[in-house]
């Protein structure tokens, strides 16, 4: 017994001085956590499952004939988002420290992971479900309308190019990071981004045929299936818990994790109860479709903050996101912009909602840059924050404007008026969603 | 009394509905049908063809007075004109009408 373990003992001492001697010549192999591996592989999963929440809530906020449509683009988005941050978007993100722009690891090519102990293909998987998140995010703002093949080829670029530039200025050590611009889980990177593509992307196409009234009065062009949208926001809701607690990034400090869990319950839960209420009392009956925009709302709001935030500010950040949305989506109905899912209003107002919110409620001992205005931390983070929003939603409008001009001009961003009476399933890819059921397919 | 049936597609309804309501006819019953062609349609459903032979129609109904009726063919004629077309509208006699709410006879039920 005794012997035995003194063999072991100099065998473990002849690999170890083995793997010194060999750690001149090359570098050491990585010590990977595991626990850390695990956890970012199943956040990174159920940040993917959201794209079958937001499939299921823009097909069911949609009518019949384009449902099959909006499924394909959502889809399609997700692969084109995958390539495309093989391609090109992981070495504009994170390929080099530059100000602007990552200039490395094309293809991937000697790309590495930034973080200790995390395989880089992991870290790769979860920053890619998050591009496709951005991108997904569109259709819902266009649905009904957009040709499919403009819509393949806004995907890869936002995904390829516009959506990795501000993920590289907030998260790949760009100017915004060193400024200690603080968006924990992308508020404004993904949201944001998403939310600006969506409102320009809806402005340029122009309203669905009987959307508004040649005098300016909105019509309600209403969803075909509200189950569908609620199952679609509930898996939303449980994606963002991979989304949130997912980008600590590992499950080096359990703590963070569960409480930017906890907040991802408290600010949904408080917004969804806000924006019924608002609209119960502004529309005279608590709308489900409103009410779910609500929870939405409050998860975007909390994507930011949620880790240097406590319960109090994470319920207090939802209920402003609760007024924020129903609002948003009367204006949209004032300024005539058809956003069929409310994109804007959830992704993009609350998305920046929740980044300045960092400068306002956010606490040091948590693990903010500065403490937030009402922690006694004064004006320095919140300008930061603001700062921050306007130049991520600024570039991503001016980027967007001319990713859907440059379609507009080659391929043409809208349907005809004739397929988008037919349906754009009929049309662009000849199938029903409901095939053998009656249902009216023009209103 | 007359009914009148129009046989359009369904695209064409919002068309015809808008002409209709500018004629002043706001009484309308709108069913989605499926009728059949002299010409069927070639599809491909996940690589195989399909000989398609039933097509979504909407049939528009209207139940008006006599003097009504040149009134409302060229509002539904001018509704399918400014979308394809197609269409066509069939004229009815109609026997009696009861309005159950006054219990209202003939035209007077309209």
């Amino acid at each position: 017994m005794n012997r035995a373990a003194v063999f072991l003992s100099i065998v473990l001492a002849l690999a170890a001085s083995g793997a010194a001697w060999a750690q001149e010549v090359e570098s050491p192999p990585p010590v990977y956590d595991g626990l850390s591996t695990l956890w970012i592989l199943m956040a990174a999963a159920m940040v993917f499952l959201m794209q079958a929440g937001f499939g299921m809530v823009e097909s069911g906020l949609i009518r019949t004939k384009n449902s099959a449509n909006v499924l394909m683009k959502n889809l399609l988005d997700f692969c084109f988002a995958a390539l495309g941050f093989f391609v090109f978007g992981y070495a504009i993100m994170y390929g080099s420290e530059g100000a602007f722009v990552g200039t490395e690891g094309w293809f991937l090519v000697g790309a590495s992971s930034p973080v200790e102990g995390l395989p880089f293909e992991i870290f790769w998987l979860f920053q890619a479900v998050f591009a496709g998140t951005a991108a997904t995010i569109v259709s819902g703002a266009v649905a009904e309308r957009m040709r499919f093949t403009a819509y393949l080829a806004y995907s890869f670029l936002i995904t390829a190019f516009v959506y990795p530039v501000v993920g590289h200025w907030v998260w790949g050590g760009g100017w915004l990071a060193s400024l200690d611009f603080h968006d924990f889980a992308g508020s404004t990177v993904v949201h944001g981004v998403g939310g600006v593509s969506a409102l320009i992307a809806a402005w340029m196409l122009g309203p669905r045929f009987g959307r508004f009234n040649k005098n300016g009065t909105a019509n309600v062009i209403g969803g075909h299936s509200l189950p569908l949208v609620a199952l679609g926001t509930f898996i939303l809701w449980f994606g963002w818990y991979g989304f949130n607690a997912g980008s600590t990034l590992g499950m080096g400090e359990p703590d963070v994790v569960a409480r930017v869990a906890m907040n991802t319950t408290l600010a949904p839960s408080a917004a969804a109860i806000v924006a019924m209420f608002v609209a119960w009392g502004r529309y005279g009956k608590p709308d489900l479709s409103l009410a779910l925009n609500g929870a939405l709302a409050g998860l975007v709001g909390i994507t930011a903050p949620c880790a240097v935030v406590g319960s109090g500010a994470s319920i207090f950040i939802g209920i402003v996101a609760g007024f924020l949305v129903v609002f948003g989506i009367e204006w949209l109905n004032v300024v005539r912009i058809d956003d069929v899912v409310g994109a804007f209003p959830v992704h993009g107002l609350c998305g920046a909602w929740g980044t300045v919110a960092v400068g306002l409620f956010g606490q040091a001992s948590l693990g903010s840059p500065a403490d937030g205005l009402f922690y006694g931390g004064g004006f320095g983070q919140l300008g930061i924050q603001c700062l921050g929003v306007f130049a991520c939603f600024a570039f991503a409008a001016v980027a967007m404007g001319i990713v859907f001009k440059t379609i507009d001009a080659v391929l043409g961003l809208r349907v005809s008026h004739e397929t988008e009476l037919r349906g754009l399933d009929i049309e662009e890819h000849g199938l029903e969603s409901y095939s053998g059921f009656q249902i009216f397919t023009t209103e | 009394m007359k009914q009148l049936v129009a046989v359009i597609r369904p695209e064409q309804l919002p068309a015809v509905k808008e002409e209709l309501a500018r004629a002043e006819f706001h009484h309308l019953t709108a069913a989605s049908v499926m009728g059949t062609a002299p010409k069927t349609e070639q599809r491909v459903f996940r690589g195989v063809r399909r000989e398609i032979s039933l097509f979504r129609r909407v049939r528009v109904e209207l139940y008006i007075q006599d003097a009504q009726v040149e009134r409302a063919i060229d509002a539904i004629s001018k509704g399918c004109m400014n979308s394809g077309g197609f269409g066509k509208i069939f004229v009815n006699e109609v026997a009696d009408v009861v309005k159950i709410w006054t219990g209202e006879r003939g035209s007077r039920a309209l």
